[in-house]
């Protein structure tokens, strides 16, 4: 086996299903291993040592298997997890996956999410969805959060304007707060500043 | 878990909201009371003459279905499309928000954290965006979807409005990104105090929210715009 070639793992107990994902990832993603795995449980045993790039999860183990997959999810942070809806799945429950693939999407659809998904945790730092920051990171929050615009920061951390927007978004994924209000209060909560230093 | 999910003519109405209980609020904004008996959805819509079409349309996306494009080209009743929406938005303003706002100001009177004042704050100004959004949509984008519709052949647009549907697409990310910095906020990382319980009831209520407001812009993207756009050519033409 090359060992080379990433791992796409699918986790779900249709074979039908199984059968068609692969199809569609062997046709418009060559170059990725794929796993099939009919539970979580079997999942886990299989593959931790794998380190899959995406793993697919089937809506009707979704619910049950959140918990594990949330475990799994801590051990390996640059995998992408991605899940397949046919059935209601609560909002909520979407909300835990990196993407989500439907069975109303076409084959080429369901690849360039997959793709995608996968494309974005490569780009992410070592310690994503934890909400340590880096040290930059922090200063880039402290000057946010205090009314500096993004071309004042880069000035004021003497770097370019466009790592300080990526620094920002790397705040919002390892927060998960996306708003500059949200992210005041969380600087708040967390002492990065001080009720005082907020103006209005 | 349990599997039959796609709803059809003849899927009895109890069993549904048995299975998906949010679809409670379909039913409500449809104007269907309760007290079903053991009718089917068909019977229930031509009980009180909802386009069947556009009750499966809708009840289906409760439960995680998009309807495929020549489904939504199908149907014909967008007053009643208009008619929810504006059901819904109702909900949000005279029931969903009030509640919010007295969870939060309960909050607020049990945890002395300075970081909750913040949080009342973040949420005003939520509110504001919010009401400024669904006035947006009951002034500007209702009557031109209606007028569009509804207007006789022949009838020229007179009004010289401008407005088009494009102007629309993508008008709610922002709206359901602070609700998700909202749940965030509260499970996360604001510090406890006495507000659990408020806390707990509050994090239920917004989860309720969000599944709504998600299903509502996906009934404003995926059924409405496609329609008002289609109405929009023939009118071009």
């Amino acid at each position: 086996m090359d060992s080379n070639k990433q791992i796409i793992a699918i986790v779900g107990p249709s074979q039908l299903i199984q059968y068609g994902l692969t199809d569609i990832i062997r046709e418009h993603l060559p170059g990725f291993h794929i796993y099939n795995f009919k539970d979580i449980q079997m999942f886990e045993n299989g593959t931790r040592h794998l380190k899959p790039a995406a793993v697919i999860i089937d809506a009707s183990i979704a619910d049950s298997g959140i918990k594990a997959i949330n475990s799994l999810k801590k051990e390996n942070a640059n995998c992408s997890w991605i899940l397949l809806q046919y059935q209601y799945v609560s909002a909520s429950l979407i909300s835990q996956f990196d993407e989500l693939i439907t069975i109303e999407q076409n084959p080429v659809e369901i690849a360039s999410l997959i793709n995608k998904s996968m494309g974005k945790m490569k780009d992410l730092p070592n310690e994503v969805k934890t909400d340590n920051l880096s040290e930059r990171e922090t200063d880039v929050l402290k000057l946010l959060v205090t009314g500096f615009s993004a071309k004042e920061i880069a000035d004021r951390l003497n770097i370019s304007v466009n790592t300080v927007i990526s620094h920002r978004k790397n705040i919002s994924i390892k927060t998960g707060i996306k708003s500059l209000a949200g992210l005041t209060i969380y600087a708040v909560a967390n002492k990065i500043i001080t009720m005082d230093s907020l103006q209005k | 878990m349990e599997f039959p999910r796609l709803i059809k003519p003849d899927s009895k109405a109890s069993d549904i909201i048995e299975h998906n209980p949010l679809l409670l609020l379909l039913f409500e904004h449809l104007k269907i009371p309760l007290g079903i008996h053991e009718k089917t959805v068909e019977q229930l819509c031509t009980e009180h003459t909802i386009e069947l079409k556009l009750f499966l349309v809708i009840a289906n996306l409760f439960n995680g279905f998009n309807p495929n494009p020549s489904e939504v080209e199908s149907l014909n009743d967008i007053r009643l499309i208009i008619s929810y929406l504006e059901n819904n938005h109702k909900h949000y303003t005279t029931e969903k928000f009030p509640l919010l706002t007295s969870y939060i100001s309960e909050i607020s009177s049990l945890n002395s954290h300075p970081e909750i004042e913040l949080l009342k704050r973040f949420f005003d100004e939520y509110l504001d965006e919010v009401f400024e959004h669904l006035k947006y949509e009951n002034t500007i984008v209702f009557p031109y979807v209606l007028k569009l519709a509804y207007q006789k052949t022949g009838e020229t647009n007179t009004t010289g409005n401008k407005y088009s549907m494009a102007d629309y697409r993508g008008h709610h990310d922002d709206i359901e990104e602070k609700l998700t910095d909202l749940k965030n906020l509260l499970i996360r990382y604001l510090p406890p105090d006495k507000d659990m319980q408020v806390r707990r009831k509050l994090i239920l209520t917004l989860n309720e929210l969000e599944f709504d407001l998600h299903i509502h812009s996906l009934i404003e993207e995926s059924v409405l715009i496609p329609i008002v756009e289609k109405l929009e050519q023939i009118n071009l033409r």
